[in-house]
């Protein structure tokens, strides 16, 4: 068997393995963004 | 913490970087699948780190439901998300692996259904979290976070309970099974690498967690100031 008939398949999938992580770590960075922004907006109602 | 955070960080990205190194380059290649054999390296870390995470999952709800503590239940939020990001890793890996050497992307026995189980379970706990209101929803999302995790020794044990497609445990498997050593180096640098990756996830998650259920009652106690201002 050729050693690397399907290599199509292993970087298909460590492709899907760094894309879900990424995906998550943005999720997490634009979830921080947003309660930064709740935050700062909820203590300019406090001071009003 | 800070400097914490940083240092684990950078440790986090050399770890990933040399497991990566390991799986493609240094582990040799197997003899009868070939090189598609190397995706290996990233399903089964993947599984067991996902399984580390439902377990401490079912700590924190334990946690949670005795003591009612809000960093339990914030715990428990962040484990069950980066828990359900790892297995959904291991439910695409899983069949792109199996496609080149089964000629099929799925098949309907017990480790595949059982692991895809555990998934919609640990979903639900996310969909229950994210959409319900209430004070009784970390209490029920603890409840479904301690049942949930029966699925895990369930999936862990389909492979030496049932015949089934999936092959038959490399490691702990009995006799016969095993892994060549150099294959186990890289079994183990991305098992170091994907914990640490699940570590500063969870870290993250966890911190946010607790400033959400802090805005939340900052919301609370605003409109409640709001509505007692409009009464006077």
């Amino acid at each position: 068997m050729n050693p690397g008939a399907n290599n199509a398949y292993l970087y298909a999938a460590y492709v899907v393995v760094w894309v879900v992580h990424c995906v998550y770590a943005f999720s997490l960075v634009s979830r921080a963004r947003r309660m930064k922004r709740e935050t700062r907006e909820l203590n300019t109602a406090s001071r009003r | 913490m800070k400097i914490l955070f940083n240092v684990c960080l950078v440790l986090t990205l050399l770890l990933l970087g040399y497991g990566f190194c390991q799986a493609m380059y240094i582990a040799p290649t197997e003899a009868t699948m070939g090189d598609v054999q190397r995706i290996f390296y990233y399903h089964l870390p993947s599984a067991w780190v996902a399984f580390l995470l439902f377990f401490v999952n079912f700590l924190a709800s334990v946690w949670y439901l005795v003591r009612r503590n809000v960093g339990a239940d914030a715990l428990a939020l962040a484990s069950a998300e980066v828990g359900v990001s790892f297995c959904t890793i291991v439910l695409i890996t899983g069949p792109i692996w199996a496609r080149p050497i089964w000629g099929i992307w799925w098949t309907w026995d017990a480790r595949l259904t059982s692991t895809l189980v555990l998934w919609l379970i640990y979903v639900s706990y996310l969909v229950l979290r994210h959409y319900a209101s209430g004070g009784q929803v970390p209490v029920l999302a603890a409840a479904l976070g301690i049942f949930g995790f029966v699925d895990v020794p369930i999936v862990y044990m389909a492979i030496r309970w049932f015949r089934t497609q999936h092959p038959q445990p490399v490691i702990g498997g009995g006799q016969g099974s095993g892994l060549d050593p150099t294959m186990w180096h890289a079994v183990l640098w991305n098992l170091a690498a994907f914990a640490m990756l699940a570590l500063m996830f969870v870290w993250v998650r966890y911190r946010q967690a607790i400033v959400e259920h802090n805005l939340e009652e900052a919301h609370a106690q605003a409109s409640l100031d709001y509505e007692t201002e409009g009464a006077q």
